[in-house]
C-alpha cells in the first residue's frame, strides 16, 4: 500500500498485471486498487493546499462537483508515470496544476467546462495582482488617427464560454445550483491598473480592437482593421470610447 | 510562550493550524485556549511555533509510524521529543497508523516513506507491533502519547478484526490514551457499513483524552477526510454522546485546509463545542 501510495504507477502496473500483486504475496481480489488509487488523490490533494490560497473557487467547484477526489486522483497517476516530481513552490505547483486540469476538464459536460474556466478565471487573476506594475501616466486621448494607442497597465484578454463572475457567486451559496447557470460567450478584459485589480466586459467590437492594440499599430490601421477598411470613423470612435474608459491611451 | 495547564478541572478547546489561525488567535486570544500544531510544520517551518506567544501549544505528529513496522530514524525521535520539551505540550498526539514501509520488490531499493499517514492491518500482528514501537518509545519522549485512530478508505488485506475492536486491544495492551477523532471514527463506520453511534459505544471511551472533530466529503462512493468542511450534524451527535459518558482534557477543531473557510460558520462551531463542554 505504501509503495502504491508514494508511486501511483505502481497502482496502474498492478492493475494491468494481477499476478504482480499476487507476486508480493497480496490477493489482488483484497486490495482495492480504485480506492487505493483515489487516496493517492486525496494525498495529492492535501499536498496542494497551498494552492487554495488562488484557487479557492475552483477547488470549492471541485468539492461541489464531487469531482476532487477523481481529478486529483488523475493527476497523481498523470504525474507518476510521466516522473516529473511536483514543482517544489507554491507558485510552480498551482500554475502545474492548472494545466493539468485545463487538460482534464471535459468541455463536452458543462460542470467540467465551468471548472476549467473558473481555474483559468482564478489564475489570471491570481499572475495580475502578483505583478508590480510601474505607475500609469494619465491617460491621454485617441484623438487622431497617426496616433498610437497602447494599452494602459497589464491586460490579459479572454473569450469564455462560461461566465466566471457568475459560477464564482453562485458557489457562495450554501448550495450552489450550477445548472441555473447559461452558457454564454462573453469577452472580458482582465485589468490591472496600478493597485487596482478589475474585469472589464466588452462587446466584440472592443474586445476586437483591444486585441488589435499594440503599441504598434496607429489608430488608423487599428480602425480600418476593425471595419475591413469600410469605416475608419467608426473604429476611431470605438477606440475613443475604449480610451475614454481608461483601456487605452496614445503613446 | 504560554503552556497549557497540566492539570485542569475542565476540557481545553483549540484549533488546529491553518492559514489565518495564527491572526486569529492573536486577534482574539480568548476565542479558544491552545493552537495544535504539528511536528512536522514545527521541523520545516519552526516560525510557525510563534503562535505559542499567544496561546498555548499542543503538539500533533505523523512521523513515528507507530503502526508500522519499519521504526523513524533515531533524528526523527529526538526531534520530536526536543519539540515536545520546548513547547512544553501535555501530550503528543500521534496517529495509530504507518508512515514508513519496508522496501518492496517492484525495483524499489528502500523502504516507502509517506507523508501522509495510512491506515494500518487491523491485525494482532499490528497490535504487538504498536505494543512493541509504544514501548521502544516511551522512555525517549518526555510527555505520554496518545493514539489518533485513523480513517479507514477501504479494506486493508490481512486484516482479522473491525477498527473498534482493534483501537480498544492496542489501548488495552499498550496502556496508552487516545486522542478520538470523531470524523475518522464517522469515515471508518460509513465506508465498513456498521454503525457509527453503537460502535462509538462499544470504544473505551474512558481512555479519551483529546478529540478531533473536522468535515469530510463523500466522493466517488468513499468518505473522505475533508478538513476544508465544518463537520457534519452526525459527527457532533457523536460528540454529545461521548460527553454524556467522558470529560476529554482537549477538543480540537480540525478547519485548518482552506485559507477562506467560512469565518462565521468557524466562530459558530466554536461556539457551539464551548457550550457543550461548559454542560459538561
Amino acid at each position: 500500500m505504501a509503495a502504491g501510495l508514494k508511486d501511483p504507477a505502481l497502482l496502474a502496473r498492478w492493475r494491468e498485471d494481477p499476478e504482480a500483486l499476487a507476486r508480493l504475496g497480496v490477493d489482488p481480489a483484497e486490495l482495492d486498487l480504485d480506492a487505493l488509487t483515489r487516496f493517492a488523490g486525496l494525498t495529492v490533494k492535501v499536498r496542494h493546499n497551498p494552492a487554495r490560497d488562488s484557487l479557492s473557487a475552483t477547488f470549492r467547484m471541485l468539492q461541489v462537483t464531487g469531482l476532487e477526489v477523481e481529478f486529483f486522483a488523475a493527476y497523481a497517476m498523470d504525474r507518476a508515470r510521466s516522473g516529473v516530481p511536483f514543482a517544489s513552490s507554491t507558485e510552480d505547483r498551482t500554475r502545474e496544476l492548472v494545466a493539468f486540469l485545463e487538460a482534464w476538464v471535459d468541455p463536452a459536460r458543462p460542470e467540467q467546462a465551468m471548472l476549467g474556466e473558473l481555474a483559468r478565471h482564478e489564475r489570471t487573476l491570481a499572475e495580475l495582482a502578483a505583478l508590480s506594475p510601474p505607475e500609469e501616466p494619465a491617460a491621454r486621448a485617441i484623438l487622431r488617427a497617426r496616433a498610437v494607442p497602447r494599452r494602459r497597465g497589464q491586460q490579459r484578454l479572454r473569450t469564455v464560454g462560461w461566465d466566471p463572475r457568475a459560477i464564482v457567486a453562485a458557489l457562495q451559496t450554501a448550495n450552489p445550483d450550477l445548472g441555473a447557470l447559461v452558457r454564454g460567450e462573453r469577452h472580458l478584459c482582465y485589468w490591472r491598473l496600478g493597485p487596482a485589480l478589475r474585469l472589464v466586459e466588452l462587446d466584440i467590437a472592443g474586445f476586437r480592437a483591444l486585441e488589435l492594440v499594440d503599441g504598434r499599430r496607429t489608430a488608423g490601421a487599428v480602425a480600418r482593421a476593425l471595419t475591413g477598411g469600410t469605416s475608419a470613423r467608426a473604429g476611431l470612435a470605438l477606440l475613443g470610447q475604449l480610451g475614454e474608459a481608461g483601456l487605452i491611451a496614445s503613446s | 510562550m504560554r503552556f497549557l495547564d497540566a492539570d485542569v478541572a475542565s476540557p481545553r478547546l483549540g484549533l488546529a493550524l491553518g492559514p489565518g489561525v495564527a491572526e486569529l488567535v492573536a486577534s482574539e486570544p480568548g476565542l479558544v485556549d491552545y493552537v495544535e500544531i504539528p511536528f512536522e510544520q514545527l521541523r520545516h517551518a519552526p516560525h510557525v511555533g510563534q503562535v505559542q506567544q499567544h496561546l498555548p501549544v499542543i503538539l500533533h505528529c505523523a512521523s513515528l509510524s507507530m503502526a508500522g513496522f519499519v521504526s523513524p530514524t533515531g533524528a526523527t525521535v529526538d526531534a520530536v521529543a526536543a519539540e515536545a520539551r520546548r513547547t512544553g505540550t501535555p501530550w503528543i498526539g500521534e496517529h495509530l497508523a504507518f508512515v514508513n514501509a519496508d522496501a518492496i520488490d517492484e525495483g524499489q531499493a528502500t523502504p516507502s516513506a509517506l507523508t501522509y499517514t495510512v491506515c494500518p492491518q487491523l491485525s494482532e500482528e499490528t497490535i504487538v507491533q504498536v505494543v512493541r514501537n509504544v514501548a521502544s518509545l516511551r522512555d525517549r519522549l518526555p510527555v505520554p502519547l496518545i493514539l489518533e485512530n485513523s480513517p479507514q478508505y477501504m479494506a486493508v488485506p490481512g486484516s482479522t478484526m473491525g477498527m473498534v475492536d482493534f483501537i480498544g486491544e492496542v489501548a488495552r495492551q499498550a496502556g496508552l490514551g487516545l486522542l478520538l477523532d470523531l470524523t475518522h471514527h464517522t469515515i471508518t463506520c460509513q465506508n465498513t457499513g456498521v454503525d457509527a453511534i453503537s460502535e462509538l459505544d462499544r470504544l473505551p471511551l474512558e481512555r479519551v483524552v483529546e478529540v478531533h472533530l473536522s468535515g469530510l466529503s463523500v466522493q466517488s462512493g468513499i468518505a473522505w477526510d475533508d478538513h476544508a468542511s465544518p463537520a457534519p450534524p452526525l459527527v457532533f451527535e457523536l460528540f454529545a454522546r461521548l460527553l454524556r459518558r467522558v470529560r476529554p482534557r482537549a477538543v480540537t477543531i480540525e478547519y485548518n485546509w482552506a485559507p477562506n473557510f467560512p469565518q462565521s460558520v468557524l466562530r459558530a462551531h466554536i461556539g457551539r463545542v464551548r457550550a457543550m463542554l461548559e454542560a459538561v
